[in-house]
């Protein structure tokens, strides 16, 4: 019951704390982004399994993870509402080469992280080149360049 | 070229394409995000204050109505975490000091060591008494506990028979 319950708690709480820090916030895997990942894997890790590092545990934990995320996945099929809120939606960044900048300001992300993603993923160079920036819903931008 | 009213619309007007916007769902969203880095430095500071254990809200000092048995413990503690206890007796040496740990809490926590050790360990109905032989005092004997059950708890720890000290623990799971 226990191994359940550790699980479940660290579940949501991991859910609500990367919903609430902001899609941005470690979205853009720089190589501090990842150490710091692999910080918070390691102290969830601890609070998961406590002092029992028995395979049951391990298998019991790892189980109830992905009923967890199965569930989720349901509820949100099921209740759109719920997907929206979890997952958070798209919006546009960039329409017809013009920056809208309001936008970019509460989402936290600057012309630089734009034009970075236009450059990698379209080799665009100006932002006048740009139809539409879309910031996913995964906290990337994806770049629909002028024809 | 941004003016107000622009910066307005650009938050107000959802767009359907190139994809389904919800601005209105947006604009809560980045509210909520707000106060949720609110509650996230709320819950530093009070980590830091104390409130999860080992800190200035956590300390706490409890004495005996004659004096003689001063505790210094945590008020909060974490299940399966170590915890420190500091049990001072005052008063006159030269005649052995019984501690009775009651029920409640020797079922809380788990009692690893003691130092300096006891002379004597006896279970009872009452508890677990540790007798320790005559020495001068004030002894400080240092207790290493280790919080077995979460939540609340309470539990009495008393000296040679006299009035208890009444104790509580918050036990974070």
């Amino acid at each position: 019951m226990d191994a359940v319950l550790r699980a479940a708690a660290i579940y949501l709480f991991l859910l609500i704390l990367f919903r609430i820090s902001g899609r941005r916030t470690l979205s853009e895997v720089t190589t501090f982004d990842f150490v710091l990942l692999m910080i918070i894997g390691e102290a969830t890790q601890q609070g998961m399994l406590g002092d029992d590092f028995s395979v049951t545990n391990a298998f019991l934990i790892i189980a109830s993870l992905v009923v967890m995320d199965i569930a989720l996945s349901l509820f949100k099929e099921h209740v759109p509402a719920a997907g929206r809120l979890i997952e958070g939606m798209p919006m546009v960044l960039v329409e017809d080469g013009v920056p809208l900048r309001a936008r970019m300001k509460k989402a936290r992300v600057d012309e630089y992280d734009i034009m970075e993603a236009a450059r990698r993923s379209q080799g665009l160079e100006n932002m006048e080149d740009i139809k539409y920036a879309v910031l996913e819903v995964s906290g990337t931008i994806s770049i629909i360049p002028k024809k | 070229m941004s003016s107000i009213e622009d910066d307005d619309r650009q938050l107000r007007v959802s767009r359907s394409h190139p994809i389904r916007e919800d601005m209105s769902f947006q604009c809560t969203t980045w509210r909520m995000e707000r106060y949720g880095w609110v509650a996230l430095m709320l819950l530093t500071v009070l980590a830091l204050a104390g409130l999860f254990a080992e800190g200035p809200l956590s300390s706490a000092t409890a004495v005996s109505e004659n004096g003689r048995l001063e505790i210094r413990y945590d008020r909060f503690a974490r299940n399966g975490a170590p915890m420190r206890m500091a049990l001072i007796i005052h008063g006159e040496g030269g005649e052995e000091a019984v501690l009775r740990f009651s029920e409640p809490l020797t079922d809380t926590f788990s009692i690893e060591t003691i130092r300096p050790a006891p002379a004597q360990e006896r279970g009872g109905p009452q508890g677990d008494a540790y007798v320790f032989p005559a020495e001068d005092r004030p002894l400080t004997l240092r207790f290493a506990l280790r919080p077995e059950k979460s939540w609340l708890h309470r539990g009495e720890i008393s000296l040679d028979g006299e009035p208890p000290i009444p104790l509580t623990f918050f036990i974070y799971p």
